[in-house]
């Protein structure tokens, strides 16, 4: 019973270790990779906010066994023109967003080594799991971090947290 | 930490203080023994790491009583709803509560008789530059409850539909898990109706319609009728307008709203155009030939269809700064009676009322046995008693030689003034009441002695009207025991209650003068004693009509309530409510008026129709049915009989109940899959049989231009559900919950070991 709960948050460790160790070959060598042969997702960049002095690995999906390991995104291929939009479990690798506010900075670089600054303009709670964005919104390409809200809920429900980053020049 | 809390999440909010700084320890901890092991990690040595700072992590989950969350000081407004005067939408968005601009406000009342059904149709824009989570507020009186409700979100609609309450919690946390919108309404104050509305969106436009149906009581042969205006706010007035903004959480809104200048491109004048417009339409059926009629404050335009049918409109649309008022009354000199019908569920449904005469001409006083029953016990000690005893004192002054009359005081034991009731003489009061002012309070409170007591002392062998005055603050037990032993046993009288003081048990006491075909009384404070026990002695002294019987023609199967029939007292009108099919011919309403017989024919054909006759019927139903099942004392058989009748009316007319409630579900008409493809918008369908006048607007149409420019500031950003395209997207349960599972295997492991080592020990021994 205690191997069956500790296996979450100790997938959630151990696996930010394994990813860091794929995301270095990813950058160095520019190549998506999957981490291992029979994962269904690759290690596509890497979520850091120096203020709390943190960083995550991100895969490109969001699929349970994905975000066991790390945290998601929700659109498979990064290299698109959209929102950039991660999701990761509010008592594991998304806790740190309860420490997040506006005006507060991040940092996401690309495999391909491109790496851009946000800045946190915007925080809000869904009420349904449902982020409309305006496509105005979306032209300017936002990174959204989005994880399960109130953060010590003891069940899931369908209230989301979102913060919302515009890129800073 | 500046984060930005829904305010509603208070509670739990504060909980998770005390726990900010252990949570971050995990956190700190794993961050730097990453950037340790970047360089020259192998799998193992990584796994090995992961082992030491799980093992960390235990050790801080244990210190962690509860779940982290770090928060700041939550800045809150509230607004309390016991100042909510009027219809308001409630705005919730980040750490603020502000009321809606409100736009428009429709109100449609017909009144037939007693009953009054009234149509509100509002429409609020969200002004702020948020999503909002909004309160719909209106004022509906204690009598009323609403039964149907309309909502349009931007281009969503909502209808409230009427399930039972166990189906109606399941429909709603379905529709929850799903994340569509829903809303599970309950009055939660008896005077004010509540439904949430989630996600309004920046500039949205909500339209409300709420349908109730309220009872009119006329005062002294004045009829009134109120409808809340008062008090929403409007867009002339600049500070609420401020209030709107829900900025002050860093939202960096000059950075993306640079072009946008509130002060500069608002104006807002009151001037020139009328501010939230009101319409409101009256259609008046009072049931006699109206007297008077005056509309307060308000202009109106007076139309007499004939001399018991009015309509009242206002001249044009007014400005909602004042509550509209109207009063009317009647000039009959004898009972008038009025008959309306509906047709509904195959059945005919009719409103039989009864109005007495303001003044009546029978000056004959009835022969009375009244007994008053005073509550003596310990829970009345200090101002109930000395109140009561005014009261008690007050109406024993009141009586007449022609009354007899009997005092029984108790508390776990009773006693009484005479064997049985005597004469009111002037030496027999002065007795009486030099009893009363002795009177000091004592122990427990049994009830059920005292009361049997009383309806036994009534000379049953007399005509005389019997009544029964309770005086009590009803802080009873056995409830249950008291309502069957007043319904088993009460024969011809009629039981008041009058609770005095600032706290009686206000249910048990109007459902015991239900029971007892008599009325109750609440008196709050010191200072309307006099006038209210006056009010309700010259009430209670000469009834208008005893002995109410109704006689429906042969072949007419029908049900009718209530049953059995009140007495009918000087400005009090009666209504019946009569169910069934194939009517012909007259129906007879029986009675006395002081001695002598009176009756009136009134021929069913000749009904005139109106709407929600048939809900009034149902209405009616469903308390008697109430009265029905208090009276069964603890059969819980014949009990769940009648919840399963009660249940049954409620839902096949639409009623909220005690078994039955009102979920607001997203009805929108679904659109084709691939409409969001096609650049042209799609007309907007407005669900079948929704009032088109009220719901089929086009944003422009309906927005006066000075507001037409608020859109822009949220045009930029997030106009997700107005015109522009928007997309949705769905976000993942992002939650493992992994902590308390952890956390038992924990406690478990633990309890185990304990377990293993004491059975060690006591082999050991």
């Amino acid at each position: 019973m205690l191997a069956k709960a500790s296996e979450m948050p100790l997938k959630a460790i151990v696996g930010q270790y394994l990813l860091n160790d794929v995301w270095e070959k990813t950058l160095y060598s520019g190549i998506k990779t999957k981490p291992w042969e029979s994962a269904d997702f690759e290690v596509v960049g890497e979520l850091k906010v120096p203020r709390l002095g943190l960083s995550r690995i991100v895969l490109n999906s969001v699929s349970g066994e994905a975000m066991a390991w790390g945290v998601g995104t929700l659109d498979p291929d990064v290299s698109k023109q959209s929102p950039i939009i991660l999701a990761g479990h509010r008592d594991t690798h998304m806790e740190f967003m309860s420490q997040l506010h506006v005006g507060d900075r991040m940092s996401f670089q690309l495999a391909d080594g491109s790496l851009k600054s946000y800045e946190i303009v915007r925080s809000m709670v869904l009420n349904t799991p449902e982020l409309q964005l305006a496509d105005q919104l979306k032209g300017q390409r936002p990174l959204i971090l989005t994880t399960c809200w109130p953060f010590n809920a003891t069940h899931s429900g369908p209230e989301r947290y979102v913060l919302i980053g515009q890129e800073t020049t | 930490m500046k984060n930005i809390n829904p305010s509603n999440d208070q509670h739990h909010l504060s909980a998770s203080e005390t726990s900010k700084n252990e949570t971050r320890l995990p956190t700190q901890n794993i961050s730097l023994v990453m950037m340790t092991t970047k360089s020259q990690s192998t799998r193992w040595q990584a796994i090995g790491f992961g082992i030491a700072s799980f093992a960390l992590l235990t050790l801080c989950a244990m210190l962690i009583a509860g779940p982290s969350h770090a928060t700041a000081e939550v800045p809150q407004v509230s607004i309390n709803l016991d100042d909510v005067e009027s219809g308001q939408l409630l705005l919730r968005s980040d750490n603020a509560v502000s009321s809606a601009i409100l736009l428009s406000t429709d109100v449609k009342i017909n009144i037939a008789g007693t009953i009054s059904r009234t149509v509100v149709s509002q429409r609020f824009i969200n002004t702020g530059e948020t999503w909002a989570e909004g309160v719909y507020v209106f004022p509906i009186g204690e009598t009323a409850a609403v039964d149907t409700l309309k909502m349009r979100i931007g281009d969503r609609f909502i209808e409230g539909t009427i399930k039972e309450k166990k189906a109606a919690k399941i429909a709603y946390e379905k529709a929850k898990d799903e994340g569509k919108k829903a809303s599970l309404i309950e009055q939660q104050k008896p005077n004010l109706f509540t439904n949430t509305i989630a996600n309004i969106g920046p500039g949205e436009i909500v339209t409300v319609q709420i349908e109730f149906q309220t009872k009119l009581s006329p005062r002294n042969g004045f009829w009134e009728m109120r409808v809340p205006l008062v008090s929403a706010p409007r867009y002339t007035s600049q500070p609420i307008l401020q209030q709107v903004k829900f900025n002050a959480s860093g939202f960096a809104e000059n950075d993306l709203n640079s072009s946008f200048n509130e002060a500069k491109d608002v104006k807002f004048t009151d001037n020139i155009e009328i501010v939230n417009p009101v319409e409101i339409t009256i259609d008046l059926k009072p049931g006699f030939a109206v007297g008077s009629i005056e509309s307060q404050f308000h202009e109106v335009d007076l139309q007499e269809i004939s001399k018991d049918h009015r309509k009242i409109e206002l001249t044009g649309p007014v400005s909602s700064d004042r509550d509209f008022v109207l009063k009317w009354t009647s000039d009959n000199k004898g009972v008038e009676t009025s008959l309306f019908k509906e047709q509904q569920n195959g059945s005919e449904h009719y409103l039989l009322t009864l109005t007495p005469p303001f003044e009546i001409s029978n000056t004959k006083t009835p022969e009375r046995e009244i007994i008053f029953v005073q509550d003596i016990s310990g829970s009345m000690s200090g101002e109930p008693l000395r109140q009561s005893k005014l009261g008690l004192e007050m109406a024993i002054q009141h009586l007449t030689p022609t009354d007899k009359f009997n005092l029984v005081f108790f508390d776990d034991s009773y006693f009484s003034y005479a064997i049985n009731p005597v004469s009111a003489t002037s030496s027999e009061k002065a007795k009486a009441i030099k009893l009363v002012r002795n009177i000091q309070t004592r122990g427990g409170t049994e009830m059920y002695p005292a009361i049997s007591y009383a309806l036994s002392n009534f000379s049953y062998a007399t005509s005389a009207m019997k009544q029964l005055i309770f005086l009590t603050d009803g802080a009873v037990s056995g409830e249950s025991s008291l309502f069957s032993l007043i319904s088993n046993n009460l024969g011809t009288a009629r039981l008041f209650t009058i609770g005095i003081g600032s706290a009686p048990n206000s249910y048990f006491m109007s459902r015991a003068a239900e029971l007892g075909r008599g009325s109750h009384l609440h008196i709050g404070k010191t200072a309307e004693i006099s006038a209210k026990m006056n009010e309700l002695f010259l009430k209670i002294e000469n009834p208008a009509i005893t002995d109410l019987k109704l006689t429906l023609p042969k072949g007419f199967d029908a049900e009718y309530y209530p049953n059995p029939l009140p007495d009918l007292y000087v400005g009090d009108p009666v209504s019946i409510a009569i169910k069934g099919k194939h009517a012909t011919g007259s129906a007879t309403l029986e009675g006395k008026i002081g001695n002598r017989a009176w009756s009136v024919k009134v021929p069913l054909g000749q009904a005139a129709h109106h709407v929600g006759i048939a809900k009034v019927w149902a209405r009616e139903k469903i308390a008697n049915l109430e009265r029905a099942r208090i009276a069964q004392n603890s059969n819980s058989r014949s009990k769940d009989n009648i919840d399963g009748e009660l249940l049954q009316t409620a839902l096949s007319y639409g009623l909220v109940s005690r078994l039955s409630s009102l979920v607001a579900l997203d009805i929108t008409p679904s659109r084709p899959l691939m409409s969001r493809l096609t650049k042209s918008k799609l007309p907007l369908a407005i669900p079948y049989g929704w009032d088109t006048e009220q719901f089929e607007f086009l944003r422009q149409d309906i927005l006066p231009p000075m507001l037409q420019k608020t859109e822009a500031p949220f045009a930029k950003l997030y106009k997700a559900n107005l015109e522009t395209n928007s997309a949705t997207y769905a976000l993942p349960q992002t939650a493992l919950n992994w902590k308390h599972g952890f956390m038992f295997a924990l406690l478990a492991l633990f309890l185990g070991i304990l377990l293993l080592w004491a059975s060690r020990k006591r082999s050991n021994v």
